[in-house]
Formats: C-alpha cells, sequence, structure tokens
C-alpha cells in the first residue's frame, strides 16, 4: 500500500530514447491503467517501477522511499507477467509459496496466505498441480495468486489478458476490477486495449512514444480528450476527423456542406465526432451522406460513408435500416462536436458552446 | 574471474591437445621426443615427406574415401525417402530402429557380419566396408531428417497435394527443399561418422582396403613410435572432419540432437 | 479398377521406405537375430555351430573377467558421465553469460567431437607419454609426480575419463546452452520480484528447468560410454592387467582374437541389454520430469 511517483523520469536503451521525460503520480490504492498502441513504452514504464530495467535519468518513489538503486526484490511489489511466467517444475502452490520462501515467511503462515489466496481465486483444486496441467485461464489464476500471497505494496500488471479468448477476459477483467477493490492496494495495469483501460481504471495513463498524453479518470479521458491522438485512441470505433473551416457557427466542410456544431471559434479547425454522436436528422436539416457499407452489431448498426474521401462511421439505432447507397441525412448531438488544432492536435478550448 | 577469462582457458585447454598434435607433425626427431618439451621449434615437414614416401597413406585415404563416401551415398539414397515416408505416416518404426542402430554396440552385429561376409568370400573387399558403414550413415541421415521433416507444416504438403503434386514430387520439389540444411547436416555428419568409424573396418578389411583410422592404429601397433610420423598421420586424418564440421557449425549441435529429443 | 488417391499415395510411401526396410532388415534385424541364436550355441571356428542352452550365459556369469569388464565399464561410465555433466553444465552457463558465440570459439568447441577417436587416443598416447609427454612435464609445474598414467592400474580408468571428456564435454556444453537460451526469460525475472538471490536461482529454477536437458545430454553420452571402445583399443587394449578392460573390449578380445562367437555373442547381447536398460531408465526419467 504506498504511492508511487516518478519524477523527470528518463528511458534510453542504448541510442533509443524510449521515455524521454515523465512525470507521474500514482495514489495509494488507486488503480491505474496504462494505456498506449503497441510499443509506446507501457512495458518498459512498468518494469522501471518492478525494478528490472534500470532508470537512465530521473527519480522513482514507491511510499516516501526512493527506490531507485533498490533490487526488484527489496521494493516490495508484486508482477503479473504477460506470459504468466510460472516456475514449470513447482506446483501451483510452491510457485505461490515461492516468494515467501525467499523472504523466510514462517511456513506456518506461508501455507495460510496461499489458502487464502488459493479461496479468493478459485483454485483450490488446483494446488498440486503443475501449471503444465492448467489451462490458459487457470494459470493466469496462479499468476495473481502469486502477487497476491505476497501482499505487496504495489501490483503491476503487465497485459495479463491478452493472452485469453474474448469470453474469458471479459470475465477475469471484473473480476481483477472487484479484488482491487477488495483488497485496496496500488494497482498499476498495463494494457493496449482501451475498452480494458476504460472498465478497470480509477485513472488512466494514456501514453505515446514515451510521453504522456493525458491522464484523467475514464469519463474524462473519453469526454474531454486532451488531444486528437487521445480522441482517436479511446472509444471504437474511433473518432471521425474532418478537416473543417470554422465560419459562424457552423463548420464548413471541404467539400462546401457545412455542419451546425455551436462554435465560438473561427478559422482552421479539425471536427472530431464519435461515431456514436451521430445523429438521423430531421428533414432537410443536418448533413445527407450516402451509405457505402452496413455493419450490423445487433445492438446498434455501424453506417460508413464517405466525406470527401475521408471514411467515417457513424453508430445508429438498429432499427434505422439504411440501404447502400441510400442518402441519410445525419447531424452531430448536441455538444459532442470536438474540435482540435490542426496543426499540434491539441483539443481546441471552449470550441463548442454547451 | 571474469566469465571471459574461465572462457579463455577452458578453450585453451579444450585446443591444447590438438595444437600439440599439429605442431609435433612439425617437430624434427629430436625435438618431438625432447624433455622438457619444446614449445619453440623450427618447423620441418620431414614427418609429412617420410609418411608419404614410406607408407601408402595416399591409398590409405582412396580407400577412405571410397569407403566413407559411398556409405553416405548410399545412407542418402535410403535415409531420404524413408524418413518423409516415416514423417508423413507418423510411423514410429524407422525412429526405433535408428535409435537401436545407435545404441547397440559393434559387436553386435559384427559377429554376424564377419561370420557371413566370410562365406561369402567378402572379407576385405569395399562391398563389405561400404554396407557395414551404411549401417551408421543410415540411422544417422534418418535421426538428423526426421525431425527436420517432422517440423514441415502438413499444410504446406497437402497445398503441394492439392496443386498436384504426387508423393514424390511433393518429396523432391516441396519437402527437400525445406529440408536443405538438414541434409547438408546429415550428408556431413554421415560422412564424419563413417570417416571416423574404427571397429567394423578393424575386422573387416585388410591391406588393400584399409582406410585410414585402422592404418593409423597399426602404425602405432608397429612399435616404431615414429612420433612425428604417427602426428602427421594423426593430423591429416583428422583435417578432413574439423573442415566440414566447422564448415556447418552453427547446426551441428542441433543436428547431433534433435534425433534424440524426439525418441 | 477405382484406388483412392489416400491409398495411391500410401503405396508410394511404402515403396519409399522399401529399401530403406530392406537394407535395415538385411543389415541391423537380420544380424541381431542371428547373434541371439548364436549366443545360445558354440561356433568354434571351422566347425558347425552347436546348441548348448544358456551355456554361454552361464560361462559370463561364472567369469571373474566378465565380472570385471562390467566394473570396468560401469566405473568408466559413471565418472565421464560426471565429469562431462558437470563441466558442461558449468561450461554451458558460462557461454550463456558471454551472451556472444564468435565462430571461432563454436569451431573450437565442436573440434574434439569431430576428430576421429583413433586420433584422439593418437593424440593422448604422445601427451600423456611418461619419457615425453607434455602432461607430465605441465603437472610437474604444479608439484605433481610424472606418472605413466594409462599404465597404471588405478589411473587409467579416471584418465581415459579425462581423455573422453575432454572429447565430449563441449558437445554436452553445447547442448545444455541451447537448453538455457530455451528457458523463458520472464520466469527468472518472476524469480528477481520473488526476491531469490542468485545462488538460488541457479539451484531452484535453472538447475531444475535443465534437468530434461540434461537427461538427453545424458542419453546422448550413455549410448557412447557403455559401449566404449575406440581409445581405450588405440591406448591401453585393456590393460595394464585388465583395469581398462570395458564390455566391449572384452567382447572384441573374445570374438575377433579367440574367435568365440557363440561366447562373443552372449557377451555382446548382456552389453546390448545393459544399453537399452539403462537408457530407458534414463528416458523415463526425462518424461518425469519433462515439465
Ligand atoms: N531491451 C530493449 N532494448 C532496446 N529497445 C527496447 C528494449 N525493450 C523495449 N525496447 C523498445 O522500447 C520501446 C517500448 O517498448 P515497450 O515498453 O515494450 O512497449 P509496449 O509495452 O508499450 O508495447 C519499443 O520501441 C521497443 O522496441
Ligand atoms: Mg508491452
Amino acid at each position: 500500500m504506498a504511492s508511487v511517483r516518478m519524477q523527470g523520469l528518463k528511458k534510453r536503451f542504448g541510442a533509443i530514447e524510449v521515455i524521454p521525460c515523465l512525470d507521474l503520480e500514482i495514489l495509494d490504492h488507486e488503480f491505474v491503467v496504462f494505456v498506449g498502441p503497441s510499443g509506446c513504452g507501457k512495458s518498459t514504464l512498468l518494469r522501471i517501477i518492478a525494478g528490472l530495467e534500470p532508470i537512465t535519468e530521473g527519480d522513482l518513489y514507491i511510499g516516501n522511499q526512493r527506490v531507485n538503486d533498490l533490487t526488484p526484490a527489496e521494493r516490495d511489489i508484486a508482477m503479473v507477467f504477460q506470459d504468466y511466467a510460472l516456475y514449470p517444475h513447482m506446483t501451483v502452490y510452491q510457485n505461490m509459496a515461492f516468494g515467501l520462501q525467499m523472504r523466510h515467511t514462517p511456513a506456518a503462515e506461508i501455507d495460510a496466505r496461499v489458502q487464502n489466496a488459493a479461496r479468493l481465486l478459485d483454485i483450490g483444486p488446483l494446488l498440486k498441480r503443475r501449471p503444465r496441467a492448467l489451462s490458459g485461464g487457470q494459470r493466469q489464476r496462479v499468476a495473481m495468486g502469486r502477487a497476491i500471497v505476497r501482499d505487496p505494496k504495489v501490483f503491476l500488471f503487465d497485459e495479463p489478458l491478452s493472452n485469453l479468448d474474448a469470453q474469458l477476459r471479459g470475465q477475469v477483467r471484473s473480476e481483477i476490477k472487484a479484488l482491487s477493490q477488495r483488497l485496496k492496494t496500488t494497482m498499476v495495469f498495463v494494457t493496449h486495449d482501451q475498452v480494458e483501460a476504460m472498465t478497470m481504471a480509477d485513472r488512466i495513463v494514456v501514453l505515446r512514444g514515451g510521453v504522456i498524453q493525458q491522464v484523467g479518470a475514464p469519463e474524462e479521458i473519453y469526454g474531454r480528450p486532451a488531444n486528437r491522438f487521445v480522441a482517436g485512441f479511446i472509444g471504437s470505433p474511433s473518432m471521425n476527423f474532418l478537416p473543417v473551416t470554422l465560419l459562424k457557427g457552423a463548420a464548413h466542410l471541404l467539400d462546401g456542406r457545412k455542419l451546425n456544431i455551436g462554435a465560438t471559434l473561427e478559422g482552421q479547425a479539425v471536427l472530431g465526432i464519435r461515431p456514436e454522436h451521430f445523429v438521423p436528422a430531421p428533414d432537410g436539416s443536418g448533413m445527407p451522406v450516402e451509405v457505402t457499407l452496413v455493419e450490423p452489431l445487433g445492438s446498434d448498426t455501424l453506417v460508413h460513408f464517405l466525406v470527401g474521401d475521408i471514411k467515417c462511421i457513424a453508430r445508429v439505432a438498429p432499427d434505422t435500416k439504411p440501404l447502400v447507397g441510400e442518402r441519410l441525412p445525419l447531424a452531430v448531438a448536441s455538444g459532442k462536436a470536438y474540435l482540435f488544432d490542426p496543426d499540434s492536435g491539441a483539443a481546441l478550448p471552449a470550441g463548442i458552446l454547451p | 574471474m571474469s566469465v571471459i577469462a574461465q572462457l579463455v582457458i577452458v578453450a585453451a585447454g579444450i585446443l591444447f591437445p590438438i595444437i600439440w598434435m599439429v605442431s609435433s607433425s612439425f617437430k624434427s626427431s629430436a625435438d618431438v621426443t625432447a624433455y622438457p618439451p619444446t614449445f619453440l621449434f623450427r618447423p620441418t615437414l620431414e614427418n609429412y615427406t617420410r609418411l608419404l614416401q614410406t607408407t601408402p597413406f595416399f591409398s590409405y585415404a582412396r580407400n577412405s574415401l571410397i569407403e566413407s563416401g559411398s556409405s553416405t551415398l548410399i545412407g542418402l539414397l535410403l535415409g531420404v525417402p524413408a524418413a518423409y515416408a516415416a514423417s508423413i505416416t507418423r510411423s514410429s518404426w524407422p525412429a526405433l530402429v535408428t535409435l537401436s542402430a545407435r545404441m547397440a554396440p559393434g559387436t553386435l552385429f559384427l559377429i554376424p557380419w564377419y561370420i557371413v561376409f566370410r562365406d561369402l568370400g567378402m572379407v576385405g573387399t569395399y562391398g563389405a566396408l561400404i554396407l557395414t558403414q551404411a549401417a551408421i550413415t543410415l540411422p544417422i541421415v534418418i535421426w538428423v531428417l526426421l525431425p527436420a521433416f517432422d517440423a514441415i507444416p502438413r499444410s504446406i504438403l497437402e497445398a503441394a497435394g492439392v496443386d498436384g503434386c504426387g508423393t514424390l514430387r511433393s518429396l523432391w520439389r516441396v519437402a527437400l527443399p525445406l529440408v536443405s540444411s538438414g541434409l547438408v547436416i546429415a550428408t556431413i555428419l554421415a560422412f564424419v561418422f563413417s570417416w571416423n568409424y574404427f571397429l567394423f573396418a578393424l575386422v573387416l578389411s585388410d591391406e588393400n582396403t584399409k582406410p585410414l583410422v585402422v592404418a593409423a592404429f597399426n602404425y602405432i601397433g608397429e612399435g616404431s613410435t615414429d612420433w612425428g610420423g604417427l602426428m602427421a598421420a594423426a593430423t591429416l586424418i583428422a583435417l578432413p572432419p574439423l573442415v566440414l564440421a566447422i564448415a556447418v557449425q552453427r547446426w551441428l549441435v542441433a543436428g547431433l540432437t534433435l534425433g534424440a529429443v524426439k525418441g | 479398377m477405382h484406388i483412392s488417391a489416400s491409398s495411391r499415395q500410401r503405396g508410394a510411401l511404402a515403396v519409399l521406405a522399401m529399401p530403406a526396410v530392406l537394407f535395415t532388415a538385411m543389415m541391423v534385424v537380420f544380424p541381431i537375430l542371428y547373434t541371439i541364436w548364436l549366443s545360445f550355441r558354440t561356433a568354434p571356428l571351422g566347425h558347425a555351430t552347436q546348441f548348448v542352452g544358456f551355456a554361454n550365459y552361464a560361462q559370463l556369469a561364472d567369469s571373474p573377467q566378465f565380472w570385471n569388464s562390467i566394473k570396468v565399464s560401469l566405473t568408466l561410465y559413471v565418472i565421464s558421465l560426471a565429469m562431462q555433466l558437470t563441466g558442461g553444465t558449468y561450461l554451458a552457463l558460462l557461454l550463456f553469460q558471454a551472451k556472444r558465440m564468435p565462430a571461432i570459439l563454436r569451431s573450437i568447441l565442436i573440434s574434439p567431437f569431430m576428430v576421429p577417436p583413433v586420433v584422439v587416443g593418437m593424440m593422448f598416447l604422445i601427451i600423456l607419454d611418461p619419457s615425453l609427454g607434455a602432461a607430465n612435464w605441465v603437472l610437474s609445474l604444479f608439484g605433481i609426480a610424472p606418472s605413466a598414467w594409462l599404465a597404471s592400474p588405478e589411473w587409467v580408468i579416471p584418465t581415459v575419463a579425462l581423455i573422453d571428456t575432454w572429447q565430449w564435454m563441449p558437445f554436452v556444453a553445447l547442448i545444455v546452452l541451447g537448453g538455457l537460451q530455451s528457458l523463458p526469460p520472464s520466469v527468472y525475472e518472476a524469480a528477481k520480484i520473488d526476491g531469490a538471490p542468485p545462488r538460488l536461482v541457479f539451484w531452484r529454477i535453472t538447475l531444475p528447468l535443465l534437468l530434461p536437458t540434461l537427461a538427453t545430454a545424458a542419453i546422448l553420452r550413455t549410448v557412447d560410454l557403455l559401449r566404449f571402445f575406440d581409445i581405450i583399443y588405440v591406448t591401453t587394449q585393456g590393460g595394464p592387467l585388465n583395469a581398462s578392460d570395458t564390455l566391449n573390449i572384452y567382447g572384441f578380445h573374445i570374438g575377433f582374437e579367440l574367435f568365440q562367437f557363440g561366447y562373443a555373442s552372449a557377451l555382446a547381447m548382456t552389453l546390448t541389454a545393459m544399453v537399452f536398460g539403462v537408457v530407458l531408465a534414463l528416458n523415463r526419467l526425462r518424461r518425469a520430469i519433462d515439465w
């Protein structure tokens, strides 16, 4: 149970700069998710916290202690690896007990903790098995069990769900979330899957190229993305981006059509609209688009169309059954248009009237 | 002590006997018998010239080449199709027989071979030596190639079948190119092991068909203790296997080991 | 008549395997059967063989020289295998830590086991020669008295074991190195986080995970070591005083110097059974520890 603080953190692999300079504070008991595209440095950051990668420059604190020079063992953290990293020659019980044995915990206490974790994770009957005799989901639980028994200051997870099938992933996701609320331990969770980030996190840290793009609660990240990258990364399907000229509250598209969004700014901008924020327009208003593809998902329907040569997607109610080639008039839900600086990509403040 | 220093010491220990053999082969008879041993000496080719002049070294070398070359060829001709068939049908007898042939002591085969070849009047013929050495090379070829064929995804061979390749053509046009490095290893290992194999030729060769290893052994036996000549012979005999092995060093150990992991 | 594609394919495959099958039948299976048959007969030179039941095996059991050979073979086996596995593991760990394997180093490592055993015997004959050998001279630098290592009944087996270890330890090392390289790195990271000190990591993680690889290496070496022949035949011919008279050397002596084929066959069968027994046991062990 402790906070984790990074100050002016830099990481280079030889000449390659992976983390240019990073400041971040993770609060005690907080569930923080690092999310970002593959290769953005999430794992590196997590492994730096774990002590598996040396810090090139800057400071790392766990609690009030500067831990730059501490070994992973001394940092009192536990980690769940992407491939679980179970010891193949040890039973489930031995796997969970090993870390405690290394800390010279009395045998009776080891047993109590292992049994307790096994109960918590529902793996009691597996304790005598070796990892090879376990399914992927069971291995994943053992890996979590190994972390739980240690009762560490911080839990670190490196994409622990990516080797599970979709259904199991959803289930374990909610279990981890429930677990975190029970254990009340600081958790740092790395994923490239924005759904995992949204569903589990108290706070999300969006990374790109080793640089923090935005830190915030899931609603905040989704509702007030700091820039075009965050806006495009969070949400599925991605936000649509259209270059526009703003004039008198309306966004003028390149092909001359216009959308009324109630903008207060004027000039060049990039208009961002989430697919779910398109609404069918009453007759005569809105922007008619020509449907190029229809993907019914059951709960709703994705409508593809082109604006100029930019591919866009709208998410509409399933009873709107547009046909390919049909012209569908669309408008933007009130207050749901986003504007970004065309050069920097930064969200334009106060761009939209409430 | 640093890792590198330890490695250098071990490598020196491994290299020393070979260097000693080679350097002794270039020592004059006074230098080679000197005690304490001489480390700096004036190299001479006299051992080599004497060896080549006083012994039919070249004809032994030719024998070795004929016997190892032919038995390697037979091993490949029989072993490649057999390994392929075994891999496709997932039948285990070739692996089993291969293992048995590798595990059984040479004397187990040698007694019947000797009796049969004697009755056929074949003792001392190339035929007998090539056939018996092929019993060494065939298992090696299967040993190396079986796992190599097994590693080819079945779907590739099925695709070849769909594309109209018959069994033979799938082997020739698709499977063999995919195991080409295995094939090279198999050939070299078969040749080297046949070249090095001592026991069968010890019993079944005569003066005219004697391979180098047996000739060299007899050379020791003559009690001449012509150390310089002996080391010259040893160096020359060891040279072909060393050159071949070093040429394929990267894949050599995998070739020697894979078959065992399957067994 | 219609022939299905798959049965036609099976026919083609059978044809492909046929030459090897015939060759194996002729050169491997037939001799084994023949040897079994011979082991129950006497086969004096120039006379027809005669059935003698288990007499050859009984003779073996009564022969002190046979028991001596068993003892010699097993001693040589155990000493050599122990040296090669520990030495090979040590060398493999060095190579693993060094990270890079320059071609020159790999060439040095593979050289010993590519040299013909006869040549290995010859090189060690000169190195170990009591009057001019480099070995005694080097040992004298460390204050060790010179000795005729190959002519000493108590030293001959360790010496031969050392020669074989020189030849095959690098091979074992390369196999073990392959094993080390295939161990998942994340398991080591997990051990770090679990707080295991390096020494414990070796004993509790690395070594157990390497056991299957070591068993494989042991099987490969067992096969050669139990039927040890070439180097001994070249250097000592089983001497001095039968101190290096392995089963294979003894069997060769009985068969091809005394030409007692029946007795030699019984011996060959016994040796074969021994090799198979040990290999099967090791293989079972390997399966049991194949995590
Ligand atoms: N040991 C290493 N040596 C060199 N580059 C590395 C190393 N580990 C990671 N990188 C590089 O650092 C970047 C970030 O990697 P990583 O943290 O694994 O990304 P993520 O987990 O977000 O996918 C990548 O470009 C990767 O290639
Ligand atoms: Mg990663």
